[in-house]
């Protein structure tokens, strides 16, 4: 009898009873090897039965939240976010099967890769997203964590600040502040994330997260300090995430952005991904990835400009700095499935990508549910996908040349 | 509990939950193609998707809760920042995150030059209280006879009969073929069997 033999019968018996098998069956067909098996069998079924252990519900509830907010401060990650593959580095690998391959093939492959280029923008501007997500109902909660120093609390009625307990759930109407070298985040449920920089005061106005024809919205008031938001949507659902300040409302849908307030009440929304609409004084803006925008007390947003963020800043960033009360919150109903994208309701209206734009609610609501397509990150995907073509197409013609 | 690309059990087990969700195949590795694509989001789900296997993998090796609970988090994060590296291979997700998970508790463990402590064993989060009363004896000695396998058969013992996966998951996490990893698992279990019988003596 060798090892390997009396292996792979103690696999094959391991196996079976796996599947269910009683013992004594897989015993039976190996009675020359019985008095070897029986032990090692026990031994294994011993360990396979003994208690599993798992992570405590503390850990399970605070570390996602945890995690999240230490990914969203991974430079190395934030700078791959933006070297996804371009259609240039496609465009390069097809040129290279094209020199190898038969000229003939070119008259078959040039319109197909034309079509997947059609068709792959396509999907982009539908929501690939929409269509491989698993859809499924959410449980409603926010959970705290805290990241550094001392984070304290508030209840809703209550006068008192109490010190949060890390991984504590928070309800609707709950106050959080953050120490001078405190940092805090705010999980929801549905997967979005607000982080808490030092010195920032927010209240969680509304959380609701629906069946599965509701759509989940989250609404946050925030006083003072900055605070860095990652916004997720579910597959079927629109999401919509809302941050009021003392100046200004911000709404968003699926993207990355910053808020921050100073002390005179100023805000400023940077957008890292995707898009963020700010409204104030009944006027409102888009703020495009890169962008930043600026709301004083009292006056409408200013046109965005570019951010000058660094790589690895955080995503959504609000700065607020005032005591007066927040204005009236502009809700704007996004699309669903738009992530990284500009919302459809900015359809049709005169919007720069570069510069934003300043539009009127009512401009805004006339407007609603109509698509545009030719507007920020898509204009600039399409730019790529036609100069990606042209170049193409010349290198193909070169390699023709030089082949005949 | 099952791997994504489980041939072997078949589809009625290709489906793993996680906060009362059931995900399927199509779905874990949709998720693992998102998250390489940069979605946060994704990830998180991924996340609470295997978070009690890779948890459990750590703890068996280091036996402490809370060094269990670092070492986790930081798999998950240096997931993250190779990620991309699983464009094309979503199906070997679990595999590649129980490498890295392995290579990280080898790192961390020498680096702190960490001392196992059967005594740590109190603070487990036994998944059944009255089956911890009656087997915490049992199963503290067998745990502590794990602990001092050889490398090899340590990782085999775990992976397969506590985190529950096949020979070929378990060769793909390893390097080695079918055939090695049988072997390992009848010398881990013969180890195992003459400590617990000797000890027991």
């Amino acid at each position: 009898m060798t090892q390997h033999k009396l292996s792979e019968a103690l696999d094959e018996c391991l196996t079976r009873i796996r599947k269910g098998e009683p013992v004594r069956n897989c015993l039976a067909e190996y009675p020359h090897l019985q008095k070897e098996l029986v032990p090692l069998l026990h031994t294994a079924v011993s360990i396979e039965a003994a208690p599993k252990v798992s992570p405590s519900d503390k850990f399970r509830r605070v570390s996602r939240s945890r995690l999240l907010a230490r990914l969203l401060e991974e430079p190395a990650r934030k700078a791959e976010l933006y070297e996804e593959t371009t259609i240039f580095d496609r465009l390069g690998v097809i040129g290279r099967i094209f020199e190898i391959a038969p000229v003939q093939l070119l008259k078959v492959a040039v319109p197909l890769v034309l079509a997947l280029m059609i068709f792959s923008a396509g999907l982009s501007y539908f929501g690939l997203n929409s269509i491989i997500s698993p859809s499924a109902e959410q449980e409603s909660y926010c959970t705290l964590a805290t990241l550094s120093g001392s984070v304290q609390w508030q209840g809703e009625g209550s006068n008192d600040w109490e010190m949060a307990e890390d991984g504590m759930a928070l309800e609707e109407g709950s106050w959080v502040r953050t120490a001078t070298n405190s940092q805090a985040v705010l999980t929801f449920s549905n997967g979005s994330a607000v982080k808490l920089d030092p010195s920032t005061v927010l209240m969680v106005e509304q959380i609701e997260y629906g069946s599965n024809d509701q759509s989940p919205v989250i609404v946050m008031n925030q006083w003072l300090g900055r605070t860095s938001s990652s916004v997720e949507k579910l597959a079927d659902h629109k999401t919509h995430y809302e941050i009021q300040t003392p100046s200004a409302t911000a709404v968003v849908c699926g993207t990355i952005f910053n808020t921050e307030v100073d002390e005179i009440g100023a805000t400023t929304v940077q957008t890292i991904e995707g898009l963020v609409s700010v409204g104030a004084q009944g006027e409102e803006v888009y703020v495009a990835a890169g962008k930043q925008t600026s709301v004083t007390p009292g006056a409408p947003p200013s046109i965005p400009v570019v951010s000058g963020l660094t790589e690895g800043a955080a995503p959504v960033i609000i700065e607020v700095v005032s005591e007066q009360p927040p204005a009236e919150a502009t809700i704007i109903e996004p699309e669903p499935d738009v992530e990284a994208t500009e919302p459809q309701v900015v359809a049709e209206q005169d919007l720069s990508a570069d510069e934003g734009a300043v539009v009127t609610e009512d401009e805004a609501a006339a407007e609603d549910g109509i698509a545009l397509s030719w507007q920020g990150e898509y204009n600039q995907w399409l730019i790529l996908a036609v100069l990606g073509s042209i170049l193409f197409s010349f290198g193909m013609i070169m390699i023709f040349r030089r082949k005949t | 509990m099952v791997a994504v690309g489980n041939k072997v059990r078949g589809e009625t087990k290709a489906r793993v939950t996680a906060a009362g969700k059931t995900y399927s195949q199509s779905e874990t590795v949709a998720l693992v193609e998102k998250a390489a694509g940069g979605n946060i989001s994704a990830f998180g789900e991924l996340y609470s998707i295997y978070l009690d296997q890779i948890y459990r993998y750590v703890y068996y090796q280091v036996k402490d809760k809370m060094a269990a609970e670092d070492i986790t988090e930081d798999v998950f994060v240096k997931a993250w920042k190779s990620i991309k590296s699983c464009k094309g291979k979503e199906t070997t997700f679990l595999s590649w995150l129980y490498r890295i998970a392995h290579n990280h508790m080898i790192n961390t463990l020498r680096r702190e030059n960490r001392m196992v402590s059967i005594e740590k064993i109190q603070s487990v989060d036994f998944t059944d209280p009255k089956e911890e009363i009656e087997t915490k004896a049992e199963y503290k000695e067998l745990l502590e006879n794990i602990t001092y396998l050889p490398e090899n058969q340590k990782q085999v013992v775990i992976l397969k009969f506590i985190t529950g996966m096949d020979n070929r998951e378990i060769g793909n996490i390893m390097g080695k073929k079918e055939g090695a990893i049988r072997v390992l698992q009848m010398r881990a279990l013969n180890t195992l069997r003459e400590k617990l019988g000797g000890d027991r003596k």
